[in-house]
């Protein structure tokens, strides 16, 4: 039988060239890279399995992150060279794993539009969290280009929850530094989500 | 944009953001210049940070809810590729599988979405170049593999050969074979699992569900390779929850319950494990109503009655077996299904020999387990009724035995074998002395003290041959306390120290 191609996935967004940054599969990152698909892997099954226990209940990021690391440390403690390096990575996946469901929301026609809505500011303009997501994948991919360091400050804040203490021991820089770069990149983000979600 | 504005631009913001608004425009103005662009951004990103209710401010937990939400409910509904879902043919451990039609063919499929499984964007290539590897498999028992992707949010499923036919053990049950005609039946699914291994693909979950016969006795083998593309468990502990959550354990080697490195011989075992029942009409085990910790405990130490045992209750009216061949069919299985991979048949082939010979009525090449395997067994058997003294008393004289024996040897060999062997010797009477450190306490099992001894091996720098004599001779004691599963790595690593002193086609390389 003619072997027909057919994909059910969107593309993987592309990531900043940074710290950690895992390639396209190569021998050398092939740990990197296992791991990275443990961790999003994790949280998939974790987010699924927390809607599927308990219903309507709010999936919260953070409790996420932690209990993933909670079971990774079981099995692949050795591998991470840090909780903070875990984390890191787990920004990275949630990251990923949001956009991808933005992506879904937004082509998927059937379940699309409703109850989707963030207060955005005083003028309550609705906009759907898909976009939202997925404009700020795109300029934060816009800001790793013009700052690397300071994407993965985002990254690692919004994504994973990291605290600016943790960040600044990532990047080797003073607390008052991070918050800095936070402020400037949170002003630049927003302006340019609000331009293009 | 380029970094070196973005620099510039921030800090202009830096120094205007805490102005008062007129004071920042006028700064803005002075700092930009002409340049719009940097006023615009400069512009934007004021008034941005003026706005304090910045998205990014906000937690991310609603947006996670509301993106990740009921995603999984809609997987029928949608196309696979040329493929429209018709039906729901089953539902497993592993997943739901799906009758499907092509709309452009209508030729039928089934298609099995793995549940709970999310795959990243990297492993799904992974995944892809793998399930392509298996769709090389062509074989007439074999149920083709057509396609395999994942869906949108990573979850993986296959496309394959829809086959009509029952699960192994309903036809077995259905048509009463005879005892001959089902050996041939288990011969031809030994014959598709063996032609998978020469193209080194190993199934890792052989199971009657997994093994459809058609109406016309035709067997097809289901899902190869797909196990380990499961999601683990959550009853959190480690590598068992690992194993219990993709694998049926009743069919699982123990190597496989313990998450070990698993080999074609995992496939043999289950082979084993599949003929025991069908022979003996029950499982090795009784597994029901354990908790994962006792499963494992049970796959690892205990030993299957011979099938036999219930199989001349269960099939004396229909089969009328003389009882040699009762005693051939227990060897057939138990080497199958033997817990120690090295004593199990070697290949599929080796299995399909044996069925064979019996076909034949020619003697087996398997034999039953020797002495000394049965000794070591009943050593290990009544370990907790031995006394400590007497433990170290046995463990003591083995030093002894296996010293002598060196001993012996290395008056004949080099100087350098004699250094060695009282290097050992030293070494282990000092682990059985409690080491540098204090003495062993009374309660202080014999195997953990082997276990330390084994660790500190490990630790030591030791020549490649001392270390490997070092391993056998720890190895050599824990077959005497009946701890094959233990002497085994241990055994295994002394053969790869020597492969790689002395190259494979030296004298001093052996495997026991």
């Amino acid at each position: 039988m003619p072997r027909q191609r057919f994909s059910a996935r969107a593309s993987a967004p592309s990531l900043p060239a940074d710290v950690g940054q895992e390639e396209a599969p190569s021998p050398d990152s092939r740990p990197v890279d296992d791991l990275f698909s443990a961790t999003y892997e994790e949280l998939r099954r974790l987010a699924r399995s927390v809607k599927r226990d308990y219903g309507q209940a709010t999936l919260n990021p953070t409790a996420l992150v932690n209990e993933a690391w909670l079971k990774l440390a079981a099995s692949r403690a050795s591998e991470f060279e840090s909780v903070l390096h875990f984390k890191l990575t787990a920004a990275r996946a949630m990251r990923q794993i949001l956009v991808e469901a933005a992506r879904r929301h937004a082509s998927d026609k059937r379940g699309g539009g409703e109850v989707m809505f963030v207060v955005f500011d005083e003028m309550t303009t609705p906009v759907r969290c898909d976009r939202q997501i997925m404009a700020l994948n795109d300029s934060l991919d816009e800001l790793a280009l013009l700052n690397p360091r300071q994407a993965l400050l985002v990254e690692s804040r919004y994504f994973g929850g990291l605290e600016a203490a943790e960040i600044a021991s990532l990047l080797k820089v003073s607390e008052a530094t991070v918050s800095r770069d936070w402020r400037a990149a949170k002003a630049w983000l927003g302006a340019e989500i609000r331009g293009r979600a | 944009m380029d970094s070196e504005k973005w620099m510039r631009a921030q800090s202009i913001f830096h120094e205007a953001a805490d102005k008062s608004p007129a004071a920042r425009a006028d700064l803005v103005k002075a700092e930009c210049g002409s340049d719009e662009m940097l006023t615009g951004v400069v512009l934007r990103m004021l008034e941005e940070d003026a706005r304090g209710n910045s998205v990014l401010d906000e937690g991310l937990g609603s947006t996670v809810s509301q993106l990740l939400d009921g995603e999984t409910s809609r997987v029928p509904h949608q196309m696979f590729g040329p493929y429209k879902l018709l039906r729901l043919l089953g539902e497993g451990g592993m997943g739901v599988v799906y009758l499907a039609e092509r709309g452009d063919l209508g030729s039928k499929a089934a298609i099995k979405i793995l549940r709970d499984s999310a795959l990243s964007p990297m492993r799904r290539q992974r995944f892809e170049v793998e399930q392509q590897m298996l769709a090389h498999l062509n074989h007439p028992s074999i149920a083709r593999l057509y396609d395999a992707d994942t869906l949108e949010d990573g979850t993986p499923f296959i496309v394959m050969e829809y086959v009509e036919g029952s699960p192994l053990n309903i036809y077995v049950e259905r048509r009463q074979l005879s005892i001959n005609d089902l050996l041939r039946l288990v011969r031809s699914i030994c014959e598709a699992v063996q032609y998978a291994h020469a193209q080194a693909i190993i199934h890792r979950d052989l199971k009657p569900s997994n093994i459809l016969v058609t109406d016309d006795g035709a067997v097809k083998l289901l899902d190869f390779g797909i196990s380990k593309h499961m999601p683990p468990g959550d009853n959190g502990n480690g590598n068992t929850a690992t194993a219990f959550r993709l694998l049926t354990p009743a069919y699982s080697a123990p190597e496989q319950i313990r998450g070990a490195p698993t080999g074609i011989q995992a496939d043999v075992y289950s082979l084993g494990v599949i003929l025991y029942e069908r022979i003996a009409g029950r499982l090795p085990f009784d597994l029901s109503n354990q908790t994962p910790g006792q499963i494992e405990r049970i796959i690892e130490r205990e030993e299957p009655k011979p099938p036999s045992y219930f199989g001349k209750l269960h099939n004396t009216a229909s089969w009328r077996i003389a009882d040699l061949a009762w005693s051939e069919l227990d060897t057939l299985c138990l080497t199958a299904m033997h817990k120690d991979q090295k004593q199990r048949y070697q290949s599929v082939e080796a299995l399909i020999r044996d069925l064979d010979h019996y076909l034949k009525r020619e003697p087996l090449e398997a034999r039953p387990d020797s002495i000394r395997y049965r000794a070591s067994k009943f050593v290990g058997r009544n370990r907790r009724a031995l006394t400590w003294l007497t433990m170290t008393t046995m463990v003591l004289m083995a030093i002894a035995a296996y010293s002598t024996i060196r001993i012996a040897k290395a008056r004949r060999a080099t100087e350098a074998e004699v250094a060695r062997t009282q290097q050992i010797q030293r070494f282990m009477l000092n682990l059985f002395n409690g080491g540098d450190v204090e003495a062993p306490s009374e309660d202080l099992r014999v195997t953990t003290l082997l276990d330390r001894g084994v660790q500190q091996a490990q630790m030591l720098e030791q020549d490649p041959e001392t270390a490997a004599q070092l391993a056998q001779t720890l190895a050599g004691i824990y077959t005497s306390l009946g701890k094959v599963d233990r002497a085994d790595p241990l055994l295994q690593s002394a053969f790869d120290k020597r492969m790689k002193l002395y190259g494979p086609n030296s004298p001093k390389v052996r495997k026991r």
